[in-house]
């Protein structure tokens, strides 16, 4: 088994006081005080300008709780039922800030600072937001006003008068009634709300709030998930759900965090050097930027590169490989479940590059053929994901508490081909492929094809719907620099129908840029829907 | 020479003879000579049928589809297929709704 996989079966027992069980928010702060005990001075943190060891950054995560607790005293309280939400810039007190509520037992909806003044409006009302802490003015739409500060430039804003949500709000907080057996007790304060985000909607098409409790946020910091790091390198936004839990478990497994501001990232192959950093994450159009501008001769020789959920097309691994070696480890994940496979990086090329890795130990995989008849023949079918997370407690007077939970028959949208050695293969988004007339397409053959051609930098397939088709095939795409589009379109559109028959892309559309969400996914059904037919 | 119900769509018609063959030069598996396809289709296109013109159901299918992104014509193969020569696909053509 690959030491990667190996990793995530060990258990680290999380040692609680003496009596009845602490806070939820008690026991993460607590693992995080001890994985850090052994070297405090251990450099936890480099934001830009500003390093903080991990000692440090325990001290500012009390301090902001204790400037939170003081601030919510000065207005009187606040309900407890009142969902917070966060709304701030990319700084280290943003970060710090969601340490201290989740410390607190306070789960905070991040306010995604791309979307526009109406979308704001519109999730803190769904949510039923009755908070908001900001470093920065609200729009007026949201019908909140400053109550207090809390430091800095870090405001409380509340609804004024009358405007009081007319959503959801935050579930009461289970008491755990004493005549539970002590496990029984421990689940309840675990399954309390640690964190609220907005998903981006890849399988629904809709952005949803999801919650996560505090059992899975412990479960996956004693068991590890991703490739161990010593400094990762992160090039984020604060308010990105995924950055953001992916920062806070970096951390707290004792690793250093190397962020960088968005805006700084042209400068990142000479970060990733001087910062030491040995882990990037990136997605595959970082992959391509690095290969476009020959990156790899000042990314220094050890660091390794992780991508997950977004697919890392063959003819890319191959490129990738041939430049820089084995360096790139693979990810099956989803904002939901976290990774859900993992493809070591000596295996890039295997099942002609279209593998996703093995199943994580606590991850089980059933293929509902029937979801994907038409793809039943060549062994593909949609995922069906069982995942057990598992959390180990040692009480003074009760031993050890284990405890497990299954999160059962979650469908992340993907259909996948599982080998005969063990390996997944990704065939594509169940709702990604589509139907033209009463054939399956998927796009990713139509991005395969594509992209291998030297005229083309970037290319996104997609359906566009038709009452008359179902949805036809098309496909955008960006040519490279100095290349003629009247000359190479129908080159590429012959060169597609060679391949691919009356299946090809009845459309290649030119565009400066492919059109991209905030986590740099194409938009496909953008696309689809500017280029929808009658 | 045009038929008199064909005579007296023949500007549109002229359009439509290149929009079809601008169509039929996109599907998988085009006539071989499409110039002399379109000089038959401009004199007597009552001459060709719609097999003469590569549209067999898959051809049909591209046709149509080409015609509808490329020219903006709105035609279905369920349309085309009901139809027997090239001169009464050119007047459907050149009488269909435009997108």
């Amino acid at each position: 088994m690959s030491p990667l996989i190996q990793r995530v079966l060990a258990p680290t027992p999380l040692p609680l006081p003496a009596g009845p069980l602490p806070s939820a928010g008690w026991m993460l702060r607590e693992l995080h005080r001890l994985r850090l005990a052994a070297d405090p001075g251990r450099e936890a943190l480099r934001f830009s300008d500003q390093v903080l060891s991990h000692g440090e950054l325990l001290q500012r995560v009390d301090h902001w709780q204790e400037r939170l607790e003081a601030a919510v005293a000065r207005i009187g309280g606040l309900r407890p039922d009142r969902l917070w939400a966060v709304c701030g810039s990319d700084t280290v007190d943003n970060l710090l800030l969601g340490f201290a509520q989740l410390y607190a037992g306070r789960p905070m909806l991040l306010l995604p600072l791309h979307a526009g003044e109406e979308e704001r409006a519109s999730l803190v009302h769904r949510a039923g937001v009755g908070v908001v802490l900001t470093d920065q003015p609200l729009p007026a739409a949201l019908g909140m006003e400053p109550r207090t500060v809390v430091e800095g430039d870090w405001q409380i804003w509340t609804p004024q008068a009358g405007q009081e949500p007319p959503g959801v709000g935050l579930p009461a907080a289970a008491e755990p009634s004493a005549s539970l057996g002590i496990a029984e007790q421990a689940r309840v304060i675990l399954d309390q709300v640690a964190g609220i985000a907005l998903s981006s909607g890849t399988t629904t098409g809709v952005p949803a709030i999801q919650t996560s409790s505090y059992f899975e946020a412990l479960a996956m910091l004693q068991h590890p998930e991703w490739p161990p790091s010593r400094r990762m390198l992160f090039s984020f936004r604060m308010q990105f759900g995924a950055s953001r839990n992916w920062a806070l478990r970096t951390l707290l497994e004792g690793a250093t965090l190397c962020c960088i501001r968005v805006s700084e990232r042209p400068e990142l192959p000479e970060l990733a050097g001087r910062l030491e950093a040995d882990t990037l994450p990136v997605n595959p159009t970082y992959l391509e930027e690095m290969l476009a501008q020959r990156l790899e001769q000042r990314f220094p020789a050890s660091l390794a590169f992780v991508t997950g959920t977004d697919r890392v097309p063959a003819g890319l691994r191959r490129r990738f490989h041939g430049r820089f070696g084995p360096r790139l480890t693979i990810a099956l994940a989803n904002s939901r479940l976290g990774p859900l496979t993992l493809l070591p990086p000596e295996q890039l090329l295997a099942h002609d590059g279209e593998t996703v890795g093995f199943p994580l130990p606590n991850v089980r995989f059933g293929f509902d053929a029937e979801a994907a008849p038409a793809w039943q023949a060549q062994g593909i079918g949609e995922a069906v994901v069982a995942k057990t997370l598992r959390v180990r407690l040692q009480h003074p007077e009760h031993g050890l508490i284990d405890l497990d939970q299954t999160l059962e028959a979650v469908r992340p949208g993907d259909l996948l081909r599982l080998w005969p050695d063990g390996l997944l293969s990704f065939a594509g988004r169940a709702n990604d492929v589509f139907l033209f007339r009463s054939v399956l397409v998927s796009p990713h053959e139509i991005e395969d094809l594509l992209s291998e051609d030297p005229a083309v930098q970037e290319v996104v397939g997609f359906g566009a719907p038709s009452s008359v088709y179902g949805a036809v095939p098309m496909a955008a795409l960006c040519l490279r620099a100095g290349l003629d589009p009247e000359h190479q379109l129908p080159r590429l559109r012959r060169l597609c129908q060679d391949a691919m028959g009356y299946r090809a892309p009845k459309a290649l559309i030119p565009m400066e840029a492919i059109p991209r969400g905030p986590t740099g996914k194409p938009l496909r059904r953008e696309l689809a829907r500017l280029h929808a037919l009658s | 020479m045009f038929s008199p119900s064909l005579a007296s769509l023949m500007p549109a018609c002229a359009d439509a003879v290149d929009q079809l063959i601008a169509a039929l030069a996109l599907i998988s598996l085009p006539p071989s000579d499409l110039e002399s396809l379109g000089d038959t289709l401009r004199r007597d296109p009552g001459r060709l049928s719609l097999v003469d013109l590569g549209l067999d159901s898959l051809g049909r299918l591209e046709a149509c589809i080409a015609l509808e992104i490329d020219q903006g014509v709105l035609i279905t193969p369920e349309t085309v297929a009901s139809l027997h020569g090239a001169d009464q696909l050119l007047r459907r053509i050149a009488a269909a709704p435009r997108a």
